[in-house]
């Protein structure tokens, strides 16, 4: 029974807020802040969209879903015109079958072409093996290109820099910064060295690493909070600006 | 009935009046104009340093032979890997990076790895360019979206031409007179990458760790944190972290734009963050502190 209720009232406010949306927008253009033209009514619509994304903060409600599902679909539209345009028509269609004066068709691209329809195959329950021979060709292309590239960039760079300042000449805040580094690294990863049992220094140890972790993730929630409030800021002020005009 | 204590109470708080705060907040300060010092830390200001490199390097440009010229290593290439769902970050910083860069006379390629990135992108070049009065194709060009990543990062060192045969009007790269000189991404004075995914990582783990250029990035405020060890290696030289990284370059080179405008709600939200993890904390320890004492012999229900 307390469902129902709570239900009709979500109803209730959905509604509420979709009049004052409409009767803010009629307002707006008979005051003249929003011009009847494509600029003006696509102004409205963005506002709508503002309003019915943030509407899921109070509930889950159907303006939310009806927004959440257009995003989807102009995302996925944007994507398959992009595919065509900047994919398929300059790389496949142009060089097999439209090639620029003077020159001949590109049969090679025929080989990436066959891959990719394979790589489709997966959809068929018959013919889904045949898509194996494209992962097969796509994970080795990979892991060929990365695994160097990884392991000189991120592990022996890095296990390299952690170290190297210690003997470098520098200020005694360099020189400082340089223990603490190598602290955390060391710490953090005994922190992380499972294969013995964190009793006695490797305890102690790793305790150090906690606290450097605590810091790290510190920073990221600081950085995440920053990164979150810049979208609400920015849609805050094309509500206040663009739609209103009140500021 | 009993009513559930004070403390109890505060800790089940419904999450939406956190919300309904954190609007008063961003609003109230968003309406009172209180300017805030902007200072630029020592990741924004190399970036605004190697720009300005480049653009010392433009300047001796008149001066140096002219089949000296293509080595001159002047230009700078920027990668728009952002969506439109980062866009209020990173925007400002493409657009700061563009602006600063064409107004001095270094001449810019834009491209992205990102396909929802690609419209974005010009639209920001376009931007930039009317600001500076820049001429496409001798001042800036645009290459649009390429699939590949990582793939596409290596085909631009070994042989740029071959990797953007074509811009994003479907101009020869070879005819543009801004890239026209450039033959792999060490051609470039300076590359970056604005990001809001792995995209900034690739940059340095298949471009300037194999082709050995100089690099900054500016990445959205989450990726930040995993940026600064890079920098610390020299991998990375120049970083705008998040919307305050965008601000501390708009300071630099004195074009406040939407980035400094947004630093206001975001203190003011941020403070009122600080202030609920400490009322959290204080509702917390006074809460367990009650239990613990009613669950004394004598201690009250």
């Amino acid at each position: 029974m307390k469902e129902e209720v709570t239900t009709r009232r979500d109803l209730l406010l959905l509604g509420i807020m979709l009049a004052l949306l409409v009767i803010a927008n009629i307002v707006l253009v008979l005051m003249g802040r929003i011009a009847t033209d494509a600029d003006g009514f696509g102004i409205m619509i963005a506002a709508g969209i503002t309003v019915g994304m943030y509407s899921f903060l109070y509930k889950d409600n159907p303006l939310f879903k009806a927004v959440e599902h257009l995003y989807v679909g102009v995302a996925a539209g944007y994507v398959l015109t992009i595919t065509w345009y900047n994919i398929f028509l300059p790389d496949v269609i142009r060089p097999l079958l439209l090639p620029n004066v003077g020159e001949s068709r590109d049969f090679v691209k025929l080989i990436p072409l066959a891959l990719g329809i394979m790589m489709l195959m997966r959809i068929s329950k018959r013919w889904g093996w045949i898509s194996r021979i494209s992962f097969a060709f796509v994970m080795g292309f990979y892991s060929g290109i990365a695994i160097t590239n990884y392991l000189e960039t991120i592990i022996f760079k890095h296990v390299r820099y952690s170290i190297e300042p210690l003997f470098a000449t520098g200020s005694v805040v360099d020189q400082i910064n340089a223990v603490v580094v190598l602290v955390g690294v060391l710490s953090v990863l005994i922190y992380f060295w499972f294969s013995v049992e964190h009793k006695g220094p490797v305890k102690v140890i790793s305790r150090v690493g906690i606290y450097f972790l605590m810091v790290s993730f510190g920073a990221s929630f600081g950085y995440t909070i920053m990164a979150r409030l810049s979208l609400l800021v920015e849609r805050l002020e094309f509500l206040m600006h663009n739609w209103l005009g009140i500021m | 009935m009993q009513k559930a204590p004070v403390t109890e109470r505060l800790l089940s708080l419904d999450r939406r009046w956190i919300f309904l705060l954190v609007l008063i907040f961003a609003l109230g300060a968003l309406v009172i104009e209180v300017d805030l010092p902007i200072v630029a830390s020592q990741p924004v200001q190399d970036m605004y340093d190697q720009i300005e490199r480049l653009q010392k390097l433009e300047a001796s440009r008149a001066s140096i032979p002219a089949e000296q010229q293509a080595a001159l290593r002047s230009t700078l290439l920027i990668s728009m890997d952002y969506d439109p769902a980062s866009k209020p970050e990173l925007e400002p910083m493409s657009l700061g990076i563009i602006t600063h860069a064409l107004c001095n006379g270094v001449k810019v390629v834009g491209m992205t790895l990102n396909q929802h990135g690609q419209d974005l992108g010009e639209r920001v070049m376009q931007r930039a360019a009317k600001a500076c009065n820049a001429d496409y194709g001798r001042d800036w060009a645009y290459l649009g979206f390429k699939p590949g990543g990582a793939t596409l990062i290596i085909n631009m060192g070994q042989d740029f031409h071959d990797a953007y045969n074509q811009d994003y009007r479907g101009t020869s790269t070879k005819s543009l007179e801004v890239t026209r000189n450039i033959t792999s991404l060490n051609s470039f004075g300076y590359v970056v990458s604005v990001a809001s995914s792995v995209f900034w990582e690739q940059w340095v783990i298949f471009g300037q760790a194999r082709y050995n250029f100089v690099y900054g990035t500016g990445v959205a405020g989450v990726l930040a944190p995993d940026v600064f060890p890079f920098m610390q290696t020299g991998q990375v030289k120049g970083l705008l972290g998040g919307l305050v990284g965008a601000a501390e370059f708009e300071s630099l080179i004195k074009r406040p734009g939407t980035a400094t405008a947004g630093m206001r709600p975001q203190s003011a939200v941020h403070l009122l963050i600080v202030l609920l993890v400490i009322f959290g904390n204080t509702m917390y320890f006074l809460d367990r502190r009650r239990k613990r004492r009613s669950m004394r012999p004598g201690g009250g229900s």
